[in-house]
């Protein structure tokens, strides 16, 4: 039986976050390889932030997938689109398998999966695996200007 | 009854009631497929996962999230 280790997710600090939304800007852009937002708006790309900046108590906080450790988007997927490796590790999104059923956007107890008409499928936090190398961190944490945002361990 | 019939929509003939969001009002699913999910979810993960959050819908999930995260650094000033 494989060690679990603890799953990889973006940890907050509230007290820092200005509700710039560089965050979901930065996100958006990778995910859809533009670097320009401005280009990318007039070329038609769809833009989808897997990280979304809400307000509670009057306070703006970035919210997106916790990687949970038991997590309920897996195991209501149909075709395991969703899934994560026996050792633990980010909880993966295959958007050429989703079949848009939406069980998991009703199962996710944080509402960090959405689907998108544009996409077929849903979208979720991915910590930028297949965007920037291993062990740099996810755009969302290099864009932010106060370092609300930083790679740590999931709380889900 | 005519709230019944705003709360659902009429496919192949049969009535498939609306889940309303608990918190905002807003319909975001079907009410039988929340609960067969809420199932579904209680049997394969346990009570790791609040299934009574399922009855928000996803961006006043969100909102609860990002209130338990504010909370939780207030508490922790105090």
């Amino acid at each position: 039986m494989p060690q679990k280790t603890l799953s990889p997710a973006i940890v907050v600090d509230v007290e820092r976050c200005l509700g710039c939304r560089s965050c979901e800007l930065a996100c958006a852009k990778s995910h859809a390889g533009i670097d320009d937002i401005a280009e990318g708006i007039m070329s038609g790309v769809t833009l989808v932030p897997r990280v979304k900046v809400v307000e509670a108590a009057g306070k703006p906080v970035p919210v997106q997938c916790r990687h949970c450790e038991s997590p309920a988007c897996v195991a209501v997927c149909p075709v395991d689109a969703l899934h994560r490796d026996e050792e633990g590790g980010p909880v993966r999104l295959d958007p050429e398998t989703c079949i848009g059923c939406r069980a998991c956007v009703i199962a996710c107890p944080y509402g960090a999966v959405e689907y998108y008409e544009e996409l077929e499928s849903v979208a979720k936090c991915d910590l930028c695996e297949g965007i920037v190398r291993p062990g740099e961190d996810p755009m969302c944490v290099s864009a932010c200007p106060t370092r609300a945002l930083s790679l740590g361990e999931s709380d889900g | 009854m005519a709230d019944e019939q705003e709360a659902a929509e009429q496919k192949g003939g049969q009535t498939r009631k609306l889940m309303p969001c608990a918190s905002c009002g807003r319909d975001y699913a079907r009410e039988r497929q929340v609960q067969r999910l809420q199932k579904k979810v209680a049997e394969e993960v346990g009570d790791s996962v609040d299934t009574g959050l399922m009855e928000l819908c996803p961006p006043c999930r969100r909102k609860r999230y990002a209130g338990t995260l504010v909370a939780a650094r207030t508490d922790t000033e105090s």
